[in-house]
């Protein structure tokens, strides 16, 4: 189980469209959003992986000025990581 | 409505990142939020992030004794709340598959042998070998240095350490090699990031660090970004500039860079100027304001000096290199007065039309730069990282930035704000104010000054003339004295130097691996480095231990031992103290020393150093008799505050050693608080190093290094007590009774001005880290950098980060979903210069430099764009070393080498 949340900032000319790119997104939801463009974002996804990719890809998305995480959850952190990490 | 831990823990996120970003959440969302309860069993404590120079703090979660959870940090004013996307690995890279556990000695038939493989060994034997080494080294130093004066000493004994230590990790090791070994060869990584800006600062300002803070982030109407890709490096920051860029009227964004990088997406003015004519660019905004008399002549009058520095400096080569040799003034740096009309002559040169045929860059983008700066109703905030610090006039152009700030008097309020960004968390708390380079003291005192030394001497109860006085050898001259084989024991600590520093091929590895020299490697992680060495010794890190950071703001901050290193893995701190704990004064001193203090005879350097009576002065462990007399009130060194009560419960025995929680068990819990580490709900956290060594080891280093900013004669570096920092998120110096310090130098925020200046008029300005108050506008011209592209290397090479991995990546990429998201350094190049090699995105190249060479592949459609005639290779990268490419040149002044700019050829691989 991963949970986290983000706040995105995008411009308020480029919000609808990121917006609707983002929930397209498995997992993905926007709770809410201000008219200086922040959006309010939650990634909920039993893989890890996925929220990973997730996470990185959204800073890279267009109209994405800059996306900050507020909150991580890991329940597998408790457990030994076994997918590589190596080099 | 009762939450599952899931939806509890999803309600938790939701609402933590709606009220960071002050956004109210749809009714129910909110309702949820009130009703849920908290089933999740996670203790949570600050602590900040592990990664850059920003210096967010972060709630940390655990369970079990394990991290399971962060959080931004609402109470935080850094980062209210925010993470950047570093901040989801921190819970993980503790975690990573092949963390080392147990020191590794290169052996062969049972014994240590330089070409032997690594067998694991106790930490017994790994200090055992080290103590031979060192003291083989030692023995030598003592016959050479025999007869010589204090200012002249040398010796064979050096440790590389770190930007990344705690405060008292750099204290104890700074302690342990200038005062223990006589060595001032211990120098930092910081060397790499930030001595062209403390550089800049001593001879601009006298003090180190920025008059500034964060919260010109909001006061200022421009900002400038004066090499530095904030965007990705510093996302928080850039996070609050976005804000204030797309909420304030009239705000502007100006970027300058020699390639496009993320940052010019929020650019007004983006400017790519070619390499090394950021001097020039500088120069020609002071000729600007100066034809236009837009400077301000009142505060020039009352605050400024006007000084040249030497030219033709060299480039901190080795003597015998030809540039050196045809240097007038190779590494001079000694500034002479002149008059404000000599200055403006010095800067006339630089017009509108020679700059910018010579940067490349647009008339109109120049002056439109040019003019807000020379706008007095405009607040300018410049904001630089290693464009500026990486380069071999970094010194210079670090000062021509506050040239600038200086001439239109934009300096030590809020708004207006030349502010030097770092890239370490505690580049500032540990390597710049502790002292931990080769010609420092802690607390900006320095070695070459033997009234710097005496008082040093006295803080620490030495026998006179024990400080060496001669500057030790730094970072690049570490490794060149390596390989001349004059520095034969070489311990390198929380760092990655194989990797990070320059022409390791020429330079670094002949002398790692000369079997005359011994090499130590402490890491958590077997790196790029730690393979090269000859020991590596298993390192606690981060939240495994008690720890303190000091930011780019001046801002300390404390966290607590969260969880249990692995295996038999120690900070830094104890592989430093108990490492002194193997000589006896006898054996490092000479004879004219022991005689000077004949009780420190037969006393080991630990008894010397350490359990000296001041920093064993805090206990730590309750034995029963301890707890009984705590209980009578008696001794109690730490009151704990009124929270603490028989409640303090089941979170404490989770967190606590067997021992603390028998100690719950036995006696009231506050007994059990004045000799452990609580926080104010009671619960109790471990102190690995304490439990050892027998006394509260943070503490006591921590106040000791407090009496070199209160005893000495230098003001102006005041930190608050130890304690106080556990209660704060973070407190910005000087801490003058209790009050941290917003913005220097101005009174009315910085009470050290009416000290200095009782008569000073209400909100003037005093430079006090100079005798006469005055900053020093220097000037500095144009000079052309060590090398320049030429027919057979034609391109420039820029070395630097991306967002998602931090440095060396030997934390980051121990991460495997971060490892897969960036997986490889590629090369970013120009689309026509791609074409014109016929290399396409994706082709397989050979990077090629004077000194070596790199394979990777082609990016032409990347996040940086850079101009034709230059490329860009982060170098995070284990696998392609591109630092080995890089030309050590320095800048003669800061010693710091230019990653920036140096010349390479890329053909089809």
């Amino acid at each position: 189980m991963t949970i986290c949340s983000l706040v995105v900032q995008t411009t308020p000319e480029k919000q609808r469209q990121l917006s609707g790119d983002l929930k397209k997104i498995a997992g993905v939801e926007v709770h809410a959003s201000n008219d200086a463009g922040k959006l309010i974002v939650s990634i909920d996804h039993p893989d890890r992986k996925h929220c990973s990719d997730t996470i990185m890809n959204m800073s890279t998305m267009d109209g994405v000025l800059s996306s900050s995480l507020v909150f991580e959850y890991h329940e597998d952190n408790e457990l030994p990581v076994t997918d590589g990490g190596k080099q | 409505m009762k939450l599952n831990r899931r939806d509890f823990i999803k309600t938790q996120a939701i609402t933590a990142a709606a009220a960071t970003a002050g956004i109210t959440l749809p009714a129910n969302k909110a309702m949820a939020a009130i009703d849920a309860e908290d089933d999740s069993g996670i203790r949570w404590d600050k602590a900040p992030c592990r990664f850059c120079g920003t210096g967010c703090s972060v709630l940390v979660g655990t369970r079990n004794g394990r991290i399971v959870a962060t959080q931004g940090d609402p109470d935080a004013p850094v980062n209210k709340g925010l993470n950047c996307i570093k901040g989801y690995f921190l819970s993980k890279i503790p975690y990573g598959e092949d963390r080392l556990t147990q020191p590794l000695l290169r052996k062969k038939d049972g014994k240590f042998d330089k070409d032997g493989e690594f067998e694991p060994v106790s930490w017994d034997e790994a200090f055992a070998v080290m103590k031979e080494k060192w003291q083989a080294a030692i023995d030598k130093s003592k016959q050479e240095n025999k007869g010589k004066p204090a200012d002249n000493l040398t010796s064979r004994v050096g440790m590389f350490g770190s930007g990344q230590w705690t405060v008292w990790e750099g204290y104890a090791a700074s302690k342990l090699w200038k005062a223990g070994f006589r060595s001032n060869n211990i120098d930092p990584n910081a060397r790499h990031c930030m001595a062209s800006a403390v550089g800049a600062f001593i001879r601009g300002f006298g003090i180190d660090e920025p008059a500034g803070c964060y919260d010109d982030l909001e006061h200022a109407d421009v900002f400038v970004l004066w090499g530095s890709n904030m965007a990705e490096m510093h996302p928080i920051l850039w996070s609050r500039l976005a804000d204030t860029r797309l909420t304030k009227d009239g705000a502007e964004v100006h970027v300058l860079s020699t390639y496009e990088h993320r940052s010019f997406e929020l650019a007004d003015n983006g400017i790519i100027f070619e390499p090394q004519t950021d001097l020039m660019i500088s120069n020609y905004i002071a000729n600007y304001i100066i034809q236009n008399k837009a400077y301000n002549e009142q505060f020039i009058k009352d605050h400024v000096n006007f000084k040249k520095t030497p030219t033709d400096i060299g480039y901190g080569l080795r003597p015998e290199d030809p540039r050196e040799k045809a240097a007038k003034n190779a590494g001079k740096g000694k500034l002479s007065a002149i008059t404000f009309e000599e200055y403006a002559k010095s800067v006339e040169p630089y017009t509108l039309e020679y700059v910018s045929e010579k940067s490349g860059v647009p008339k109109e983008k120049l002056e439109w730069l040019a003019r807000v700066y020379a706008d007095p109703k405009k607040k300018v905030m410049s904001l630089w990282t290693m464009g500026f610090n990486q380069h071999t006039r970094g010194v210079w152009v670090n000062g021509n930035v506050y040239n600038i700030h200086l001439l239109m008097g934009k300096i030590a309020e809020p708004g207006n704000s030349p502010f030097s960004l770092t890239g370490q968390p505690s580049a500032c708390g540990t390597a710049r104010e502790v002292g931990t380079f080769s010609h420092r003291l802690p607390a900006d005192y320095v070695v070459m000054k033997k009234p710097h030394r005496d008082f040093a001497e006295k803080v620490w109860n030495l026998p006179a003339g024990t400080l060496p006085g001669k500057k030790g050898y730094h970072a690049v001259l570490m490794h060149r004295k390596l390989k001349d084989k004059k520095l034969n024991c070489f311990w390198v600590m929380c760092n990655n130097n194989m990797q990070a520093g320059p022409n390791m091929n020429e330079e670094g590895l002949p002398g790692w691996r000369d079997p005359e020299n011994f090499v130590v490697v402490s890491d958590p992680y077997p790196t790029v480095s730690a393979q090269a060495a000859d020991l590596v010794l298993p390192t606690a890190m981060w939240t495994e231990k008690e720890g303190a950071y000091g930011n780019a703001e001046r801002r300390t901050q404390f966290w607590r031992q969260q969880i249990k290193a692995p295996g038999e893995a120690k900070s830094d701190v104890w592989q430093i103290m108990e490492f002194s704990k193997r000589f006896t004064a006898d054996e490092v001193w000479p004879e004219e020393l022991l005689a000077a203090k004949p009780e420190y005879r037969g006393k080991t350097l630990f008894d010397i150093l350490y359990a000296n009576g001041y920093v064993n002065q805090f206990p730590y462990g309750a034995s029963e008799a301890k707890l009984a007399m705590a209980e009578e009130g008696a001794g109690a060194e730490v009151t704990p505050p009124a929270a603490v009560t028989g409640e303090s419960d089941d979170s404490g025995e989770e967190a606590g050693s067997e021992t603390a929680s028998d100690a719950v068990e036995q006696t009231p819990a506050a007994s059990a608080a004045a000799y452990y580490i609580t926080d104010q709900d009671g619960n109790i956290y471990d102190n690995d190093e304490s439990a050892d060594f027998g006394f509260y080891v943070q503490k006591g280093l921590f106040e000791e290094y407090r009496r070199f900013q209160t005893e000495g004669p230098k003001k102006g570096h005041e930190q608050a007590p130890f304690d106080a920092y556990h209660k704060a998120r973070g407190l910005r110096w000087p801490v003058i009774n209790g009050k941290e310090t917003l913005w220097r130098f101005r009174e009315g925020y910085d009470p050290h001005v009416r000290d200095y200046k009782p008569d000073i008029k209400k909100g003037d300005v005093y430079f006090y880290g100079k005798k006469d108050g005055r900053a020093n506008i220097i000037f500095a011209p144009y000079e052309p950098p060590a090398e320049t592209p030429n027919d057979e290397y034609d391109l420039w090479l820029c070395s630097g980060r991306v967002l998602e991995h931090w440095h060396s990546g030997s934390m980051t990429r121990r991460v495997p979903e971060l490892y897969r998201a960036v997986p490889d350094a590629l090369v970013y190049m120009n689309p026509n210069d791609a074409r014109e090699r016929k290399l396409q995105n994706g082709s397989k190249v050979r990077i090629i430099s004077p000194r070596g060479e790199i394979v990777t592949r082609v990016q032409t459609r990347g996040r940086n764009k850079p101009p034709q005639g230059l490329v860009f290779v982060p170098w995070f990268d284990a696998s392609r070393l591109v630092n080995k490419l890089i030309l050590d040149a320095t800048d003669p002044l800061s010693k710091e080498t230019d990653f920036k700019k140096c010349v390479v050829k890329i053909v089809k691989a």
